[in-house]
């Protein structure tokens, strides 16, 4: 099976990139150009945290064993909030993100105080447009009260800045070619509305040090000027590596639930002989 | 044994993570540990010693992971405000309870200890029964290498019954450690014979302990065979050794001094006459002969008596060996060696029979032995003298002594910078091991297969080891230990030559003769 798919690849890789890199794609990078600002951030002293969460689950015959936590680390490693849940049920994955994502707003509620920049792993976005309406509402709840929250994003899917352009990729794609001096592109408002109500989220891509991958980042502050955000982009500058925040790395090492602490978990809850759902598998 | 009561004198270095064995644990330290560091670990029976075999430092931020100068220079600065960054993780081989090896046992707990136990650094206190032991045969060699307040002593009386080996690069304290041992050994009045083939113990000062013998051999004493490897006539010349068997008789080897060349020649002579076909290959011999007589004036002497005359008992005796050549010196180390052997031989015997220790039994008319008491014998370059893969007359003799010596107290000491050239059969009889620096990886083999003595952890140490320091392992301490040893001042060369300082002071002599030369010059006269 796997020797179809490498000869396929091999086959059609042309055509495949060429779906991508297609005619519109020197229009797109030529557009992702023009709205990129070159700014080289010099690093200003500040606190920053990191907020992320992580959940896992071991599946067995009708019952699954799950954990759920959360984090917000300082740049030096000081865990400024913890929030974390263990219990046994049916859990499905989509319950058990929402739970991360509420355990996340509650850390960055108690770091926000403390620090002068909360930085938290993933979109704003599909949290507010994609969750339950308790997650929703939550989220925008807490984002508004922080007033010095950001959303930080390694990737996105992303495509509404070059959607009229007829953009196969995400917008962070075509920022990352087009460009590779530091800087931000021009922020992005993004109305978002629903059963909540309805939000603009400034969004922007940045690129903290040169040659380093794009992030992307967004916030509710609706002052979101090109000062502003230069302002910010010197304070995230000041500790992070290879143009990521330190803290949102501490922050996932932190909170990470791998596959040998479930079992760790298990274990503890006399669940070792319990039949599993993949032992027919071998897995 | 329970001595949990001092326990809050003690400072906490780490706790024990992992999966431990009742031989080896892993500790997250406070602090980097040291290779050769001593830690006491706290059991229900009692502490015990453990010795940090193997020291890491990782960085959660300063990962393997790093791709380029930029990302390690960020890294960097956020390493160091985040204090739980680094990991300082050491790996101990458990040695047994302190209580019971101040007693000289060796006991290792039953049960590994639990995650969780703390480890505690290892007192001066706790070390100095250990490797400090009172008593007329230990003797001082230097310190522990982490722990420099605690003496480190080796036991003499088991280098002399169970020999020893010092192995070590070129440069790395070898003959120090050699050097150290004579002076101590002397300070006992102790009776040590060192074959010196590079000459680099002659210019030790220990005073009147030391005999310095130039290295003479009486050709009358050797088997045709041998006498013709000192005057180098080739194995493979079989019409010139016949003749110089022939030649070589009793009758020849009565002659002593200058008549004992001429009855050779004549012999020689005499042979070329009767048997024609050989005349040509005795012109040959002679040519050797005189060549020989010539060449090796200093070394061959008919009219020397017994060459073990010239060691003295109760002295540092260091044989020199440097005139010689590789054969030569390979036969009269083994000369000596077999000699020896006879002599201890001789010497137990008659303790045994409760004769004279000393002098000539005139009633008996049996000769007494020339070392009445145990005698080290040190061989230096080992592996040109006990080689692996071929047969010299020296390794047949040092096998004996490496297999006899410990009845009869003939203790041996090889010294060598290439263990992998040594005989692994002598190497593995050495009781007792220094080794020092070893980059090589076959010599680090050879050691491993050598002793039980050493971990596999500690060989994977050895090329961290700077000059002075050693691992000792064996029977001649109490505990495998890291030492560093004494410097001895009483020796003036054996270190690297400085070229570039001698060159210079040669040209400055130049320069001051030919401007006094100058100045009895008249004016005008060139």
């Amino acid at each position: 099976m796997l020797k179809e798919i490498y000869f396929g690849a091999i086959r059609e890789h042309k055509d495949k990139i060429a779906q991508i890199k297609d005619s519109d794609f020197g229009k797109i990078l030529s557009e992702a150009s023009s709205r990129w600002i070159c700014y080289e951030p010099s690093p200003t002293g500040c606190t920053t945290a990191g907020v992320d969460s992580s959940w896992n689950k071991r599946a067995f015959q009708g019952l699954d064993l799950y954990v759920v936590d959360a984090a917000a680390v300082t740049a030096k490693n000081e865990v400024l909030a913890s929030e974390w849940e263990t219990n046994f049920g049916l859990a499905r994955s989509e319950l058990l993100e929402q739970k991360a994502m509420l355990m996340e707003m509650t850390v960055l509620e108690k770091a926000s105080r403390r620090v002068d920049i909360v930085c938290v792993d993933g979109s704003l976005v599909p949290r507010i447009a994609k969750s339950s309406a308790a997650v929703a509402s939550e989220t925008l709840k807490v984002a508004t009260r922080c007033s010095n929250a950001i959303f930080v994003s390694k990737t996105s899917d992303s495509r509404i800045q070059f959607a009229n352009l007829n953009s196969k990729a995400g917008d962070i794609y075509y920022f990352n070619h087009a460009t590779k001096s530091p800087g931000f592109s021009r922020p992005v408002k993004n109305l978002q509305s629903g059963n909540f109500g309805s939000i603009v989220v400034v969004e922007f891509y940045a690129r903290i040090k040169e040659h380093t991958p794009i992030i992307k980042v967004q916030t509710i502050i609706s002052d979101a000027s090109e000062q502003e955000i230069k302002k910010l982009l010197d304070m995230l500058c000041y500790r992070s590596v290879a143009g990521y925040p330190y803290c949102l790395r501490l922050a996932h090492d932190t909170c990470k639930i791998s596959n040998e602490d479930i079992d760790r978990l298990a274990s503890i809850y006399g669940l070792q002989n319990e039949p599993g759902a993949r032992e027919v598998l071998n897995e | 044994m329970n001595d949990k009561k001092d326990q809050p004198s003690r400072h906490e270095l780490g706790i024990v993570v992992g999966e431990t064995s009742p031989s080896k644990v892993t500790f997250e330290s406070r602090r980097p540990v040291s290779i050769g560091e001593y830690v006491i670990l706290t059991y229900e029976k009692g502490n015990v010693l453990g010795l940090v075999e193997r020291s890491f430092i990782g960085s959660n931020a300063l990962g393997d992971n790093i791709c380029n100068y930029e990302e390690a220079f960020e890294s960097k600065q956020v390493a160091l405000e985040n204090r739980r960054d680094k990991s300082y993780k050491g790996f101990v081989r458990i040695l047994g309870y302190l209580d019971e090896l101040k007693k000289c046992k060796a006991i290792i707990p039953a049960l590994p200890p639990e995650p969780g136990t703390s480890i505690y650094e290892a007192t001066a206190e706790d070390l100095q029964t250990i490797f400090s032991p009172l008593g007329l045969q230990w003797i001082r060699i230097g310190t522990l290498l982490r722990n420099t307040q605690v003496d480190a002593k080796i036991n003499v009386d088991k280098i002399v019954s169970r020999h020893l080996a010092i192995l070590a690069m070129t440069g790395m304290g070898k003959s120090n450690l050699v050097s150290l041992l004579a002076k101590e050994i002397a300070k006992i009045n102790g009776t040590m014979i060192i074959f010196d083939y590079h000459d680099d113990y002659s210019t030790l000062e220990i005073g009147s302990s030391m005999n310095l013998v130039n290295a003479k051999i009486n050709p009358r004493m050797l088997q045709a065979d041998k006498f013709a490897d000192v005057i180098e006539i080739k194995e493979t010349a079989t019409n010139q050794m016949h003749v110089l068997r022939e030649a070589f008789g009793t009758d020849v080897k009565q002659r002593k001094g200058e008549e004992f060349w001429t009855a050779l020649a004549n012999a020689v002579d005499s042979i070329a006459d009767r048997e024609k076909s050989y005349r040509e290959a005795a012109a040959k011999v002679k040519d050797k002969i005189d060549d020989a007589k010539r060449k090796f004036n200093n070394i061959l002497d008919p009219g020397l008596a017994d060459p073990l005359a010239l060691v003295k008992n109760g002295k540092v005796n260091i044989v020199n060996l440097v005139e010689l050549t590789e054969k030569q010196a390979n036969i009269t180390v083994s000369y000596y060696l077999e000699e020896l052997l006879d002599d201890r031989k001789k010497a137990t015997r008659q303790k045994k029979d409760g004769g004279r220790m000393t002098g000539s039994n005139s009633s008996t008319g049996v000769s007494s032995p020339r070392f009445p008491a145990p005698v080290l014998v040190v061989i230096e370059e080992a592996h040109a003298f006990i080689p692996k893969d071929e047969d010299t007359d020296t390794k047949y003799f040092a096998s004996k002594v490496a297999r006899e010596g410990r009845k009869f107290g003939l203790g041996l000491v090889v010294v060598s910078q290439r263990p992998r050239g040594i005989d692994s059969n002598i190497l593995s009889q050495m009781g007792s091991l220094a080794v020092m620096r070893i980059v090589q990886q076959d010599d680090q083999m050879q050691v491993s297969a050598a002793s039980e003595a050493l971990s596999k952890e500690l060989i994977d140490q050895l090329p961290s080891l700077n000059p002075g320091e050693a691992v000792f392992a064996g029977q001649w301490v109490n505990l495998p230990a890291f030492v560093r040893a004494d410097e001895v001042r009483e020796r003036k060369i054996g270190g690297d030559q400085m070229a570039a300082e001698e060159w210079k002071q040669l040209a400055k002599i130049k320069e001051i003769s030919k401007e006094s030369t100058e100045s009895y010059i008249p004016p005008g006269y060139v």
